[in-house]
Parts: C-alpha cells; structure tokens; sequence
C-alpha cells in the first residue's frame, strides 16, 4: 500500500469528507518524453557518413562526407529558421567517414585521412564557429569503417570509438592529452558502425556480425570510466537486436544519445523479396541507467526515412530545447522539455479498474466551453495521465497517485446540451499487450526468470524493479523463447507460471517482482475505523489442491492436505524442463500451488476510497457478526470511481486469499 | 499452459541428432534452434526450406517442442 500521512488517513476514515481527484496530462509514451518531430530542412545531398551536434548556444552543427575526401561542416545558428544549404569544407583531400559532438562551446569534428587510417580531429571553443587546426589523433591498425566521438565535460574532456573490419576501439583525451588507444577485444566477425555518448562512463552501440554463428547484431558495450566499468575497462558486448545470418537482415549506422533518457536509431537493411532499408528508433527507461543485458532495449518502432546511413541524434544539454534528427538530406526535431496540463477543475467523473493484468478506464472532462475541441496537443493519444485520489484535509488538499494510465482513445459526447470528453485510459498491462516481438528472443538457460521478465518489460518502455522477488525467481534460469507473435503480456504471463511472484504497476512506468506471502502482516483494516458501505465476505476453496511439475527426468510435487481431503479442488499438472531434480521440480510445484491459491474468490468490500490501496495488498476487516477475528484478505482488484454529478465517491475492492 | 501448433521452415536438419533449426512462419530475424523432430520422418524429406508443423508443448521452451510433420 501506497504510504499516506496521517491526516490524508484520518480525512479518508472520517464519516464527512470532501473528495478530491486531481488529473494531470503529460507528454510522456510510456516512461519517456514523446517526441513529436517536424521537418526543417529536406534539401537533397549526397548520402555519406554524416553527423550532428547541438553547441550550448543552441546552434546545429552537422558535418557529412561527400564520398569524395571532402569533410563537410554546416553550422545553423537558428535552427528553426535556417539557412539550410551553405557547408564549409574543413578537410580536403581525406577519407570519407565523419562524427562530431558538442558540449558547451566546445564542438568537435573528427575524420578520418585519405589512408583510412589517420584519425584526425578539429575542436571549436565558440560554438562552432571557427576551428582550430587539424589535430592527428591516433593512427588506427586497420582501415577505420567507422568513428564516433563524444564529451565527457566542457573543458574539453572526450573520447573518440572506432570500429575497423573487425576490432572495436576508442581513445579519451583527459585535460588535453589523449591516452593510448584501448582495443576492446570483443570477439565479432566484422563491424561496421558505431556511436557513442557519455553518462558516467562511455556508452557505445555497435553494429555487426557475431562470431560463429554470423549473426547481425546491434550491440551495446560499456567503456568504462569508473562507474559501472573502470576507468580504462571494456565491459562484453550485450545484443540487442539479431537476425539469422540467412535472414537477408542487417544493421548499420547506429546513433546515441542522452536526452531524458537514452534514444538510439539505427538502419536495418533487408533484402529479401519485399524488404526495406529504413530507420528505427529505441531508447531505454529513464530509470535504467545504461543497457544491462542482452535484448534491452525498447521494442524499436520504424521511422519514415529509408537513407542508408540513418538518422543523427543530437539535443539540447538538460532535457530543455529540442532532439534533433539530421541526414544529409534531412533535419527534423522535437522539443523535448516537459509539458504538463491540469486537468482538475474540469474532472466531472473518473472510473478506473485495476485488477491483475489490466488497467482500464476512464476520465471524464466538461467541454462545456470547447476547451478540448481538437483536442488539446497534451491529451494527445498515448500521453500519461497522472490521476490522484485524495481528499481535502485538515492539511489542505492531500492526494496519493495511482499507478501509470494512458490516453486510449477520445470520446466527446453531446447529450442534452451537455458536453463532454471522455479519455478512455489503460495502464502498462495494455502497453505489454501492444509489445509484441518482430523477432525471435532466445534466453539459452543463462539468465533467471526475473531477468527474463525485466528484460520483457524494459522491451514494452517499462523499468522492473526485482527487489523483492522470490529466491526462486532470481536464481532459476530457464531456457525461454519469446515466439514473434507473442506479446510481452503473453511471454510475462508464460514466465510468471513457473514462480509465485506476482508483478505490481506503479508510477512512472515502472513496476515491481513481488512474492506475495501469505504470512505478510495487513497493511489496513476496514470496518473499525474505516467506514464500509458494504462487504461479502466469501470462502471458497483454491482451485487446486495438488500441483505437480514434470521436469526433465524429474518430478515435483506440492499438496494442500486439508483442500485435498475436502474433494473441493482439483489436481495441476504442469511440464516444466527447467527443472533437472526432484527438489527443483518440486520448488515448480509450490509456486504454483501458492499462486493458484491467489486466485481463489474471497468477497468484496465496498467503501469510501483508500486512496493509498494497491492491487495485492494484504487487509483486514473486523466484523464480530462474521468473524471474532479480523478477517485478513488480498485485494484482486482495486475500482475507484468519482462522479462529481451523483456525488460518487467510492472504493470496490475484489478480494482474494491471502 | 496448452500446448501451441506452429507453421515454420526447414533452415538446418540435423540427421545426427534429429533436430531442426526452424523459423516461425512470421519471423523475421531469428530462428528456433535444435528443435526435436520426430522419428517417423525420414531424414530424407527434411529439406531446407520445406514446411514444417511444429507443435511447442510449452511455449516458451523450444527444448519442449517437436516437428510433427513436414511438406513442401
């Protein structure tokens, strides 16, 4: 239960409150800022290796290579007015790949010679608008196939990542010197793109062939700086995305960077009959802090822009400004500050439902003077909505906000000269049903089911929090497939049978891995000093009174005595390969029967709202006519509705066992 | 957890170990490794390409799943 301080929980037990619900729209997609690009500049140029940067002034620096030795620099002071065609030649007579970065005043461009190897560099201190001479930074051992630079600070600090046929490489210049060039030793088959930012230590995305079995890949890999590597130490590569090396599929042109989270883009070229070179982007929740493992990244979502070098990142520092997209043909952004709209005074009803595995309902606004006509760009389809319940206390006004919903769909309703918009919403459920693999995700037996899962809800835009997952959830590794037709609600509910854990929605895009005991203490107690309107108290059996595991070679088996003896349930048999002995089959069969037993039917309560009640919280509720003994339930099901009209303002609470 | 019925392609037979790398029909990028086959198909009619029918037991383990049939 959601922590409530005592006068919010004496307003809310009191016989004469006023209720209040305050709602609030966000431009936020999930867990991220949405993102809504407009094109600035489409004017046509050669596609070659191109970059871009924001300086601190504000200014766009993009640099391209016009596949002829020549380094192409453009800086625009104004972005949102342009000039979009005038571009300096900073570098003659070289190779034909290109980066840049910016921060502060401080803009960098690095190229490569015409020998493909020389790895050179010029800084600007203004912002871009002049630079000094060319800088040799390093001589590569390989003909260079692609480069990316980046800074740490604004005094100069950065590193420079280049990747050749097949080895992986960076260098970082610390108060301006460079160091020596540090190999990765990342064993690949061949590379061909990298890009690089810094947030604690230098993250980089590389794109490639994996060894032996030759599959392309998009990888993440950690250049350590004394957070979560060492200064100096490489961590492994960590894929992201795979094809088959017959799947006629593969990535390139990677580009990072750090807005209000991680946002990448990258090109997938396919080339079997029907395919397409385009653009994806991905990003990762804010609360991730860097890609922790294999298959990370958000479900990549296609962008409209089929040039085969892809889209550049670049944005404003500190999440003000705008995120641009550049190409060399191309320059779109966002702004990408955050926007809020209260909703409150105009709240005529709001009904939401949450139960396990769904969230759903909806707000009701007056439209009475048109104010959502269109309707407003922040009640976009998709934006967060932030409903808290609450009362008005003795301390003034007192809330306690829900789990995450989501705008679904519009609904403006004209009825007897009454106007209003209703937003349907839906919670992270639904976003998980929405998620659904293009490829394969393969997990071979290496990681634990709560890895398993988090890696699903991170795939969906969600950060999983595993804190208080079972033993059994962090420690068992099973081999598991997620089928392209599968959704992540699908493939969670697949990895959720096997552990006795259950997963609780919380804000901001985040949920927990819980084991749910039933030895727990009550978190709240109805009936002595919180009013009910109504309860059914009801006991039934769980539906089953013996689970049985199957393992390989193995079986396992767990039995609830007394609901046996009783004939009121029945028997479950489950396959589970995971488990090789009896003891782990067994440990199949307990969390199972624990989690079965959850689903069992125990009443409803309900009563004014609980504003801090959440799904799977443990009550009680004393009642000397049912029972001498507080009677101690888990809430199933949380519905909440206020309709300001009817004068509604009400709690149903489904109950389960404990 | 019922058990799913799946079409797919012969990518890689193995005869030695009766097993199948397979893809999904709707996959894109990745296939399912070392999928068990039955025994009452002749090696010789698992050629790449081919279509399969592929039942997975538990969907989410390819270990637990078989090739139950195969055409062209």
């Amino acid at each position: 239960m959601r922590t409530l301080s005592a006068t919010l929980r004496a307003a809310q037990q009191g016989e004469s409150t006023e209720p209040y619900v305050d709602v609030v729209a966000e431009n936020s997609l999930a867990g991220i800022r949405r993102l809504d690009f407009v094109q600035l500049d489409a004017t046509a140029n050669t596609i070659a290796s191109h970059d871009a940067a924001i300086a601190g002034d504000g200014s766009l620096t993009r640099v391209r290579s016009d596949g002829a030795g020549n380094v192409l620099q453009q800086r625009v002071a104004n972005p949102g007015a342009g000039p979009w065609n005038a571009w300096n030649n900073i570098g003659a007579g070289k190779g034909n790949l290109v980066a840049c970065a910016a921060r502060g005043a401080r803009v960098i461009v690095v190229y490569v010679d015409a020998a493909g190897t020389g790895i050179k560099m010029r800084e600007s201190t203004d912002n871009g608008q002049t630079y000094a001479a060319e800088v040799a930074v390093t001589t590569a051992a390989a003909a260079v196939v692609d480069l990316a630079v980046t800074y740490k600070n604004t005094t100069g600090d950065h590193a420079i990542a280049w990747v050749t046929a097949a080895t992986l490489n960076a260098i970082v210049r610390t108060g301006g010197a460079y160091g020596a060039a540090s190999a990765s030793g990342v064993s690949v088959s061949s590379l061909n793109g990298v890009a690089m930012t810094y947030v604690y230590d230098w993250n980089i995305l590389v794109t490639g062939v994996e060894v032996t079995t030759l599959r392309r890949c998009l990888w993440a890999i950690t250049f350590g700086d004394g957070f979560d590597k060492a200064v100096g130490v490489w961590d492994v590569l960590l894929p992201q995305l795979q094809a088959e090396s017959d799947s006629s599929v593969a990535y390139s042109a990677p580009s990072l960077a750090y807005t209000d989270t991680f946002r990448m883009t990258y090109v997938e070229a396919d080339t079997f009959t029907g395919g397409n070179t385009r653009t994806y982007r991905t990003s990762l929740h804010p609360l991730n802090g860097w890609i922790a493992g294999a298959n990370y990244v958000r479900q990549p979502v296609p962008v409209n822009y089929a040039g085969a070098q892809g889209l550049a990142l670049a944005a404003d520092a500190n999440q003000a400004g705008y995120v641009y997209e550049c190409a060399p043909d191309l320059v779109q952004r966002a702004a990408q500050s955050l926007a809020t709209l209260s909703l409150t005074n105009d709240v005529l009803a709001v009904d939401i439902d949450e139960r396990a595995g769904s969230t759903r309902g909806f707000v009701e606004l007056d439209n009475t003077a048109g104010t959502y006509a269109g309707p407003p760009a922040l009640l976009a389809l998709g934006n967060r909505l932030k409903v808290k319940w609450g009362y008005r206390t003795s301390a003034g006004v007192e809330t306690s906000q829900m789990a995450d919903v989501w705008i679904a769909a519009h609904e403006w309703r004209r009825q007897g000269g009454v106007s209003t918009l209703r937003l349907h919403v839906e919670g992270a459920w639904e976003l998980m049903r929405r998620s659904r693999q293009r490829t394969q995700i393969v997990h071979t037996g290496g990681d634990p089911y709560c890895s398993i899962l988090t890696r699903m809800f991170s795939r969906a835009g969600l950060a999983l929090s595993v804190g208080s997952a079972s033993t059994r959830a962090k420690t068992t590794n099973p081999k598991f497939t997620i089928h392209p037709q599968t959704s992540a609600y699908e493939a969670a509910q697949q990895a959720l049978a096997f552990v006795a854990d259950r997963v609780r929605l919380r804000t901001n895009a985040t949920a927990d891995l819980i084991e749910f005991l039933a030895s727990a203490a009550s978190s709240y107690t109805y009936g002595a000093a919180h009013p009910v309107g109504e309860i059914r108290l009801r006991a039934e059996a769980p539906p089953i009174s013996e689970a049985h595991a199957f393992g390989a070679g193995a079986f396992g088996e767990a039995i609830d005595y007394a609901t046996a003896q009783a004939m009121t349930a029945t028997r479950e048999q489950q396959r589970d390969l995971t488990s090789a002995s009896g003891a782990a089959a067994a440990a199949t069969a307990t969390a199972t029967l624990r989690r079965r037993a959850l689903d069992a039917d125990a009443g409803r309560i309900v009563s004014p709202p609980n504003v801090g009640q959440e799904v799977y919280d443990l009550v009680d509720f004393t009642d000397l006519l049912v029972s001498g003994a507080a009677v101690k339930r888990r809430v199933k099901a949380v519905r909440r509705r206020y309709d300001r009209h009817a004068g509604v303002y009400e709690q149903t609470l489904d109950l389960g066992a404990a | 957890m019922s058990t799913e019925l799946h079409q797919g392609i012969l990518k890689v037979w193995d005869g030695v170990n009766w097993k199948a790398d397979v893809q999904l029909t709707g996959s894109l990028q990745l296939w399912l490794k070392a999928v068990p086959v039955a025994r009452d198909i002749a090696a010789i009619e698992m050629v790449v390409g081919r279509k399969l029918a592929i039942a997975l037991f538990d969907p989410s383990n390819p270990d637990d799943a078989a090739v139950i049939a195969v055409w062209t």
